[in-house]
């Protein structure tokens, strides 16, 4: 009898467990379903319809671009939308006029589009209107229209417009998939593009994602939103003064560069013409979508000279109290290479050189100091080499006639003015502003950190500056640029009682298909300055290509710059020093 | 023979001791995994509200940043002179005395 009892508890026992076995199979069968219809209900439903629609890229949600202005407060430049679009099935569709009249009722439709579409019977699927927000679907779906699809659309929208639209760039369609045409867009396209493919199921797989994304050895190589050192006030400003250069004087292109010295942060970049990447489909000249300023090279002109008088000066070849004798014009492999105005000097200093921006001089120092020496002070300013901004397509400089030193005569008195070699306007900009920095080349760059969907922001570790000069040669330098212009820039007119300002002019042949040059009247402009010259804040540089009325670029583009100055000095309230 | 089916039919004592080990462990094992999933159930589920918000919160922004752009393009000179802000084309400059400057004779002492 108690082996009975025993042996029927223990049946009972096991009864029960295996009871307790099936009920979790039941939960979990129960916990999978709820997987099945809810967390992915949505995107089964939507790959229901993928006989109609490509929902791939529609899952890809991409990262923000954004500005920061000077009290650090972030402005997006370029944010994803989400919204609605419109389609219909024409088979389905009763009335079309009808259906037209009560959607166009809601939200405009182009009527010949849609009829268009209504027309093919055989076609499943005409999409009629895009770019719906809520409000508008919402009406549209209570309308309860026959053979109307409302379909979940994404787009890209840039707030700002044509703002900083050559640096941003915009995204299009390659295949299914949207990807960065120009600018940062597709720069960083593998950190902006991010993959929605389902939440995420396991929480623990997150945490450890964002703890990877923290430690992370090159911040970009995570996905999120991306943080540039673009000020959109001073933008706004730069590209407004670009436009009134372009109004005035006409020349085909124009540009221009406001960058911090030392760190190599671009507060704003520009180049006019622009265009505005929500519209990009409908611009008529798609040259618009380059960046000339980092896509382009150019000889720049006697914008060089200051970097040619720094490298005599740095390598012990000439001083300040050097002096030269001009003759107004020297034939040098055969060739003859004259000052601007052919007249000849005399007995003048080095300071002149700069001042009257004189040919002869810049020859003068080049053959000084050697044409090896020049040659290595060249390629040591970053000429025909890229700057490694973080911008697509970059070019470098073609430096192809100095070789290695040894070449015709010529090329290196050309090259002492800048002309006879080609560089980039961002190369430029940057060894322009190793004399605002003490003698090293800064790193330009446009992107200061990436910002993840966590939270985290990771700084871009930015490549240290190569020094090029030393500060005293950059100081010496740069007393000569104040010099030039306080006195000799447009007489002096344009000197600021309390900021010393270093600057330099260029007017610039421009190179002739099959050789030779432009004839005269046709030239490229450039200016450079930096402020407050001893503890320069900003560098600028502009650049007009072929403008039109005046022959100098004083005459075309000192205002503007003087303009853009008084705008960052009061706009950054930086402090007088003198 | 029958020795054999006796030893079957004899329970060893070490089972009832692991069959016991054995149902806490899977239940142990049952209460985590129902545990994950509440938690999965409930992140998702967040996680989703929050997407959609963000979203919302996304078209917000960019509706917002837009309309900021276009006021700080229509700001003109003359606005800032109605709101009585001064032109910045005349600044006044002053000069300020540094400390080693300051008046010698004056009198520092304290009283009680």
């Amino acid at each position: 009898m108690g082996k009975s009892t025993k042996s029927s508890s223990s049946m009972v026992f096991r009864s029960r467990v295996l009871c307790a076995f099936f009920i979790l199979l039941a939960l979990l069968i129960i916990a999978r379903l709820y997987f099945v219809q809810i967390v992915h209900g949505e995107s089964y439903a939507a790959q229901a319809q993928s006989q109609y629609v490509e929902q791939n890229s529609d899952q890809e949600s991409r990262g923000t671009i954004f500005f920061t202005k000077r009290d650090g407060t972030l402005v997006a430049a370029a944010v994803m939308q989400s919204g609605w679009r419109i389609a219909i099935n024409p088979s389905q569709i009763l009335d079309a006029h009808a259906a037209y009249a009560a959607m166009n009722a809601v939200t405009p439709i182009d009527e010949g589009k849609f009829m268009d579409a209504a027309s093919k019977k055989k076609d499943p699927y005409e999409e009629v209107a895009f770019r719906l927000d809520d409000a508008t679907e919402a009406k549209i779906a209570a309308l309860k229209l026959s053979g109307v699809i409302l379909v979940h659309d994404q787009w890209r929208n840039y707030p700002g417009g044509n703002l900083a639209s050559q640096i941003l760039g915009f995204i299009s369609y390659r295949g299914n998939t949207r990807v960065g045409m120009y600018g940062l867009e597709r720069q960083y396209q593998n950190t902006l593009s991010i993959s929605n493919n389902g939440l995420f199921i396991n929480p623990f797989a997150e945490i450890f994602s964002n703890i990877s994304d923290a430690v992370k050895v090159d911040p970009t190589d995570g996905k999120g939103s991306i943080i540039t050192t673009i000020e959109p006030a001073v933008q706004t400003q730069l590209e407004k003064v670009l436009n009134n250069v372009m109004d005035q004087y006409t020349p085909d292109f124009d540009g221009g560069i406001v960058m911090d010295p030392h760190t190599g942060a671009i507060i704003a970049m520009a180049g006019m013409p622009s265009f505005d990447p929500n519209t990009f489909n409908t611009v008529d000249n798609p040259t618009v979508f380059q960046d000339k300023l980092v896509e382009g090279r150019y000889e720049l002109g006697s914008i060089m000279k200051p970097l040619t008088m720094a490298a005599g000066i740095d390598s012990g070849a000439i001083t300040t109290a050097t002096t030269y004798n001009d003759t107004g014009c020297i034939i040098r492999s055969g060739k003859r290479v004259c000052d601007f105005d052919f007249v000849p000097r005399g007995v003048i200093p080095m300071q002149e050189i700069l001042n009257q921006s004189l040919n002869l001089g810049a020859t003068f120092v080049a053959d000084t100091m050697g044409h090896p020496t020049q040659t290595k002070y060249v390629h040591a300013y970053g000429f025909g080499s890229t700057t490694g901004i973080d911008l697509p397509n970059e070019v470098m400089g073609d430096l192809s006639p100095l070789g290695n030193g040894n070449g015709p005569d010529v090329n290196y008195a050309t090259a002492s003015f800048g002309q006879g070699v080609s560089v980039s306007p961002i190369e430029m900009a940057r060894a322009l502003a190793s004399l605002a920095n003490g003698g090293v080349l800064p790193s330009p760059h446009v992107v200061s950190a990436v910002q993840y969907q966590s939270g985290i922001i990771r700084a871009v570790p930015i490549a240290p500056g190569v020094r090029v000069l030393a500060t005293s040669s950059a100081e010496t330098v740069t007393n000569m640029l104040i010099q030039v212009y306080d006195k000799a820039l447009m007489k002096g007119t344009l000197k600021q009682e309390h900021y010393s300002i270093a600057a330099k002019t260029g007017t610039a042949q421009i190179p002739a298909k099959g050789g030779g040059y432009l004839p005269p009247g046709t030239y490229l402009h450039s200016f450079f300055g930096y402020f407050p010259a001893h503890d320069p804040k900003f560098i600028i540089f502009l650049f007009a290509f072929k403008p039109h009325g005046q022959e100098y670029a004083s005459a075309t583009l000192a205002n503007p710059f003087l303009n853009m100055a008084q705008f960052l000095i009061n706009y950054y309230n930086l402090p007088p020093d003198r | 023979m029958k020795s054999h089916t006796k030893s079957l039919s004899i329970q060893n004592p070490w089972e009832r001791v692991a069959l016991r080990v054995v149902c806490v462990a899977l239940a142990a094992l049952v209460c985590t995994y129902l545990y994950l999933i509440i938690f999965s159930i409930t992140n998702v589920m967040t996680m989703k509200e929050a997407q959609v918000q963000s979203q919302r919160i996304e078209n917000s922004i960019s509706m917002l940043d837009t309309q900021y752009f276009n006021l700080t393009k229509s700001i003109t000179p003359e606005d800032g002179i109605a709101l009585g802000l001064g032109s910045v084309e005349v600044p006044q400059y002053i000069t300020r005395p540094g400390v080693m400057t300051m008046d010698a004779t004056a009198d520092h002492s304290t009283s009680l």
